[in-house]
This record gives structure tokens, C-alpha cells and sequence, in this order.
């Protein structure tokens, strides 16, 4: 009797979870933008064989390197991120490496990560020339929309779907007030 | 004998203390190239005539089949591709030249100037035997 009780139990739980999960909306239910993106599950790490990673941070850490190279190409953006090409085309990756790092740890956090933190400077003061040496000179609304833009392309070019580029935005445009300081 | 002794474990104490010390300075310059993992080098090549989406496509393709290259981005509106490559396998004056031998396109390896704060110092300069010497002592080991 028990175990018919459990049985029936167990399977109107499976029927709930089968009848409300749709893989095909990312926009269903409570999850979070991280989730939505992969999530907490391990997945093995392309970039460096034999580690495992958070599906929601590689997707994230994904469209970070896709718009790094995209930043790069960009002659507009270029003034921004001198110090850091010029230390590349140097043979001194380790601060692409910290950036790559630092805002994905950001964009983690805000999408909604749990296992992620930031560590970095606030986003006023990363931005702001006089307190962040590396900012070459401060940022205006046109500066910011064309790093929106190159993030844009990164995301697509990783086929992220496009209301989960929308919400990406909306976090991006939620520091929109401290990255523009002119 | 005792006070002798002291004295070489002293001075073993303080070669050793100079020597790890020496060794961290080495691994926090800025010219070192990190310790693990392989080096990406991110590397952009300006085109000085007009490129069409085409033409640009078989560039990228030209580019990614360099072994060592890993990922490029082509900005056509303003010619400039950018890719990612192992200066341990290719370096990005040889990525170059392959594209220049294979397609009639003038062409030419944009370099940025070195930011002040990492040239101004002859110390911490990218070319200071201590960066070169930091940046061999880390491959090496």
C-alpha cells in the first residue's frame, strides 16, 4: 500500500515537472538570466582540457572573448583598451587574461550566479581615468552604445537567443550612469 | 665552530630569502608572460584597400587554417581582422606574410604605441633585460 502511494506520488511529480518544462522558452518561470544560460551544470572547459565549468559561466565567458575581439577591431572603441592591445601585441597576455576574467565574474554575478563573485573595482571608479590608471580617458553615450553593440556581436556570435541578449543589455544599460562620466 | 655555524646559516637563510624574493619580483613584472596554460596572443592586421564581405571571408579562412591561429574577427566596414594565435607556433608577422603571399592585398600588422606606464619606467619597460629575463626564467621552469 505504501509503495503504491509513493508510486503515485513519484509519478504525478514527474508529469508536473514534464508538463511545465519547455526547453524551447527562455523566457519561462523564475530562473534566472545564469540559469537560463546553462546554469550551475559542469560542463567540460574548452579552453582548458581536462577542467570542468559552469555551463552559465562559459556561455557568459564566451561572449566576453568573442567581444574582446570585437572591441579590438572596433577603431572607435580601440582608444579605451590601447594600453591592454599594446601589451598584447607586447606578448603580455595576463592582463587580457584579468579582463576576460573580471567581467565575467561581473556579468556572472548580475545574471544571477551563485557560485561567482566580483572582486574588481566598482564600476564608477574602473571607469574613471583618475582612479583607474588604465581608463585612457572617460567615456561618453556614444562610446557606451558602441561597447553595447560590440557585446551584441559577441553574444550572437555565440547564438545567444535574442531575449537573452536583451536582458544582457538591460544589466549592461544598469551601469550606464557610472561607466559614462563625460 | 658554533659561531661559524650560525654565520653560514645565516648567510644560507639570506641567499635563500634574496632568491625567493628576486623570483616573486620576477613573476609580478609586467612584461611576464603568464606561467601555465597555453600563450594566446591577440594580434590585428589593418587592410589598406577596400574589402569586400567575400574577399573577407576567404581572408578569415586563409587565417584560421595558420596552424596556431585559433579565432578571428573580421571588422570589414573598417578592414581590420583581428585573431588570436600561440606566438609559440605562429607569430603574427608570419600570419601576415601567409596572407599577403596568398591574396594581392596591401596589408600591414597594426602596433599600438606602448602605454606610458609600462614603457616610461626602463625598469618594468617591455624590452628591460629583467622582463626578458623574468619571461625566460618562466618558460624554462
Amino acid at each position: 500500500m505504501k509503495f503504491r502511494f509513493a508510486s503515485v506520488v513519484l509519478l504525478a511529480t514527474v508529469l508536473m515537472w514534464t508538463a511545465c518544462k519547455n526547453d524551447d522558452d527562455d523566457s519561462m518561470g523564475d530562473d534566472t538570466l545564469y540559469e537560463r544560460l546553462g546554469g550551475t551544470e559542469m560542463v567540460s572547459d574548452p579552453a582548458n582540457p581536462g577542467q570542468m565549468i559552469e555551463e552559465g559561466r562559459l556561455a557568459i565567458r564566451s561572449v566576453v572573448d568573442s567581444s574582446i575581439f570585437v572591441i579590438a577591431a572596433d577603431p572607435d572603441l580601440l582608444g579605451f583598451f590601447a594600453p591592454l592591445l599594446a601589451e598584447l601585441s607586447g606578448g603580455n597576455t595576463s592582463n587580457l587574461a584579468a579582463l576576460s576574467k573580471n567581467f565575467t565574474d561581473f556579468l556572472s554575478v548580475e545574471a544571477g550566479a551563485q557560485n561567482a563573485s566580483y572582486t574588481g573595482m566598482n564600476m564608477s571608479d574602473a571607469h574613471d581615468p583618475s582612479t583607474n590608471p588604465r581608463m585612457a580617458m572617460t567615456a561618453d553615450d556614444g562610446d557606451f552604445d558602441n561597447f553595447i553593440a560590440a557585446i551584441v556581436t559577441g553574444a550572437n556570435q555565440n547564438n545567444v537567443s535574442a531575449n537573452l541578449i536583451a536582458e544582457l543589455g538591460v544589466i549592461l544599460e544598469d551601469s550606464r550612469s557610472d561607466v559614462v562620466q563625460e | 665552530m658554533m659561531t661559524r655555524i650560525k654565520k653560514s646559516t645565516r648567510t644560507i637563510l639570506l641567499l635563500t630569502i634574496a632568491l625567493l624574493s628576486f623570483g616573486t619580483y620576477l613573476y609580478h613584472l609586467p612584461g611576464a608572460i603568464a606561467a601555465t596554460g597555453p600563450q594566446i596572443q591577440l594580434s590585428r592586421i589593418d587592410f589598406q584597400e577596400p574589402i569586400d564581405s567575400l574577399s573577407a571571408r576567404r581572408v578569415k579562412g586563409a587565417i584560421l587554417a595558420v596552424s596556431g591561429v585559433q579565432q578571428t574577427y573580421f571588422n570589414v566596414p573598417d578592414r581590420i581582422v583581428v585573431f588570436s594565435h600561440d606566438p609559440k607556433i605562429v607569430s603574427a608577422d608570419a600570419v601576415l606574410q601567409k596572407i599577403q603571399h596568398k591574396f594581392a592585398f596591401q596589408a600591414e600588422r597594426f602596433l599600438p604605441d606602448l602605454p606610458k606606464n609600462s614603457s616610461s619606467c626602463p625598469v618594468t619597460g617591455q624590452n628591460s633585460i629583467f622582463v626578458r629575463m623574468g619571461a625566460y626564467l618562466r618558460r624554462t621552469l
